[in-house]
């Protein structure tokens, strides 16, 4: 019995790979869960089309809907959910290939990569493994595969949700609990020092010719205007003058969220376009990086 | 050091040539306790003592037992028993007391609250205390004698491999010393029952890896506020997929070290045996986790007087058994009130079937089924929600949010995921009852269909439920 099972299981992983091998450029988003999402996102962009990115953008859940379809060049969001700007920072250090112009979301830079995520991917037999055998990849798992192809034969194709119901009370609620948390404010040192971590990759970066330009994603005021967000940034601008840096202004417009800190699709398209339109704006340009 | 890992796999083969390699024969037990502490050490380096001095209290007090003064082995056996606990109570429990009766400022208070949990100590304490009751029980049996040797390195070498065994050191099944030390012998490579070994071992990473490491990425919608926004046919959803995650990932534990005992020549109890047929709270009981509630039987429960001193005796001792049973899951008072639940339930079915005595039949025996499912799933939110006061929140949102939109997404893939359970569980009942049942001579089909499933659809790496108790 246990020879025919492993038999059965070799040709099993045989077929499959012919199948990921004919339908590889077909699948697309096969992620179901949050955590799915960011390791597929991270290995599309270790291992496949991340590796041709003139653009890319780092940064927690609050940018991951950020669509630049108008930019110029090849554009890759690795704005990884629950996560933030470090975790995108350490996966870029870890590729072989370097973007030209790196775009990166402030509001999540007093975190630290999160050693798991990292570890996940960037164990060197593991990363073997995956890079030469894709079926290994979570991104080809065959429930999310199978899915991914249904809701493509479904004509599915846009994540763009135009009308997003958004309960308003509930929202107070979540802002509330929200609030609670970030009154709970770390000492200004172990901030820094979560800092530094991304000003080592950012350094880094810069030096192999990556052109960095930071930006703060839209929030609810009253998140905004916490303490913790406030020293947030006056670290950040401390770490990364002005002087020296690029910076995004920050919008003057109020911007709906879902809780206090995600912005719903239409309101995050609304973004992206002012994004785009400071950036065609700013000193940099994205074609004199290309 | 998860059983799922990539340096745990490493480990078993090393470990596993070592211990075959007829030049080493002689060390094979040996071997063994070494590639328990290297596991262990991984886990919890800091807290190795700790191991180190619970198996020193047992190997202590078993062997005063049999070869100490005959007036006084009632003496080390108390001791060995109080000393087990007393690590217990102080590791375990020391952070709940603290916060329930000291004030939060005082030192004692946050020197208790700053105590690490010890990686396993419920399952190891629980087998220390099986040793020397054991001991001390069947110490003028013949057969039991012999398994305390009189040379004490091998006895302390048996103690502690009992102990640490790494199959079972973290998140049991509890073996019982009267069931594992008579194994401790010789092993060979030719008495492996590989069709077993590997059985165990496809089902239970199936299990773990496959069943629950994906529903745990759903269940975690059971968290405080962001439940209240869903619909509460969502809810009863989640609640459900986190009774199926929970099953697969404690008995995908247990049939993962049964498989791993069994290839180096261990056998280990059953601990699940498709606990969510079960038709009353007793059965339930006789099915779920079978080591704990069997040795909270024997060594709990058979002591306090079980049902031999009249009806409200036996009430009381089953409340007191459960509600214990429950904070052995955990220090927080939350695990006493599911315990003291199981052990309402249990208590009111013993009185209505000692007074009404239903009628058995297949559709009292499907609605008991159901009823027992469903208790024993709602309050499996108490393991998930260690707040009282969130529990309380979802039952309310379960009741009210019946015109929110339903999140058909995350209940398909709960469906889809828990669907081996099912069928696990089905399979089960089939065989069972149906007479002209047979096992076919394509199983090994399924078997190579769960490894292909176990190598590309794998949830994320998530530390096992049992971890924390």
């Amino acid at each position: 019995m246990v020879r025919k099972a492993v038999l059965t299981t070799l040709l099993l992983l045989l077929l499959y790979s012919l199948f990921i091998y004919a339908f590889q450029g077909h699948i697309h988003r096969t992620g179901l869960t949050v955590q799915q999402n960011n390791i597929v996102k991270a290995e599309e962009f270790l291992y496949e089309n991340g590796q041709k990115a003139d653009t890319v953008v780092v940064g927690s859940s609050m940018s991951n809907r950020l669509l630049f379809d108008s930019l110029p060049g090849h554009y890759y969001n690795l704005a990884l959910e629950g996560l933030s700007s470090a975790d995108g920072l350490g996966l870029i250090a870890q590729a072989k290939h370097r973007p030209r112009l790196l775009l990166i979301e402030t509001n999540s830079m007093d975190r630290l990569p999160d050693t798991a995520f990292f570890a996940a991917l960037t164990k060197p037999a593991l990363r073997v493994i995956r890079e030469y055998l894709p079926l290994t990849r979570l991104k080809y798992q065959p429930v999310g595969v199978i899915k991914a192809l249904f809701r493509d034969l479904k004509t599915e194709r846009s994540p763009m949700v135009s009308t997003e119901a958004i309960d308003t009370t509930f929202v107070s609620k979540l802002i509330q609990a929200r609030l609670v948390d970030m009154n709970r404010i770390p000492p200004e040192n172990e901030m820094q020092a979560k800092i530094d971590v991304s000003a080592a990759y950012i350094k880094r970066l810069q030096e192999s010719g990556t052109q960095v330009i930071f930006f703060e994603m839209p929030t609810d005021p009253r998140v905004r205007n916490t303490i913790l967000s406030g020293r947030v940034r006056k670290l950040v601008g401390l770490t990364f003058p002005e002087s020296a840096y690029h910076y995004v202004q920050f919008p003057s417009d109020f911007y709906q969220t879902t809780d206090g800190v995600h912005l719903p699709w239409g309101e995050c398209a609304r973004y992206t376009r002012y994004l785009n339109t400071q950036l065609s704006q700013s000193a940099v340009r994205l074609t004199e990086v290309r | 050091m998860l059983f799922t890992s990539f340096e745990f796999f490493v480990l078993v083969v090393v470990t596993f040539i070592l211990y075959y390699l007829p030049l080493l024969a002689r060390w094979q037990v040996l071997i063994l306790i070494i590639a328990s502490l290297v596991f262990y050490s991984v886990n919890q380096a800091n807290l190795l003592w700790l191991l180190l001095l619970s198996v020193s209290i047992n190997i202590v007090s078993s062997y005063c037992v049999i070869y100490g003064r005959t007036d006084l082995r009632r003496f080390h056996a108390i001791w060995g028993v109080v000393a087990n606990l007393s690590i217990l109570c102080f590791f375990k429990y020391g952070p709940l007391l603290s916060r329930t009766f000291l004030p939060s400022e005082s030192s004692l208070a946050q020197t208790l609250v700053a105590l690490p949990l010890p990686v396993g100590i419920s399952f190891f304490t629980f087998q220390g205390i099986s040793l020397v009751v054991d001991t001390y029980r069947y110490r003028d049996v013949p057969q039991f004698r012999s398994l305390i040797v009189k040379n004490w390195a091998q006895h302390a070498q048996n103690v502690f491999f009992f102990k640490a065994f790494f199959p079972q050191l973290v998140s049991g099944p509890i073996v019982k010393a009267h069931f594992f030390l008579p194994q401790i012998s010789p092993k060979f490579l030719s008495n492996i029952k590989w069709d077993a070994c590997f059985r165990a071992l496809v089902v239970g990473y199936f299990l773990k890896t496959v069943v629950a490491d994906n529903l745990k990425d759903y269940t975690a919608l059971i968290a405080y506020p962001y439940f209240e926004g869903y619909s509460s046919l969502t809810l009863v959803g989640l609640l459900f997929g986190y009774s199926m995650q929970i099953f697969a990932d404690f008995a995908g534990y247990s049939l993962i070290a049964l498989g791993l005992a069994g290839l180096f020549g261990y056998d280990f109890p059953i601990n699940f045996n498709f606990p969510y047929v079960a038709v009353s709270f007793s059965d339930f009981w006789r099915r779920w986790h079978i080591s704990l509630s069997s040795f909270l039987r024997e060594y709990l429960y058979i002591p306090l007087g079980g049902n031999r001193h009249g009806a409200f005796r036996t009430y009381l001792n089953l409340m007191l058994t459960m509600i214990l049973g429950g904070l052995w899951h955990g220090a927080a008072w939350s695990y006493a009130v599911w315990g003291f639940a199981h052990g309402l339930a249990l208590a009111v079915e013993r009185f209505v079937d000692h007074r009404l005595a239903p009628k058995p039949g297949t559709i009292s025996q499907i609605s008991r089924g159901v009823l027992v499912f469903g208790y024993v799933t709602l309050l499996w939110l108490l393991f998930k929600l260690p707040d009282f006061n969130h529990v309380i929140a979802y039952c309310q949102a379960l009741a009210s949010n019946l015109h929110k939109p339903h999140d058909m997404r995350a209940l398909g893939l709960i469906a889809l995921y828990s669907l081996p359970v099912i069928a696990y569980h089905v399979h089960y009942v089939v065989r069972e009852r149906v007479t002209y049942y047979r096992p076919t001579t394509w199983q090994f089909v399924g078997y190579g269909l769960m490894l292909f499933l176990v190598i590309t659809n794998a949830g994320s790496e998530g530390v096992f439920i049992y971890f924390q108790f």
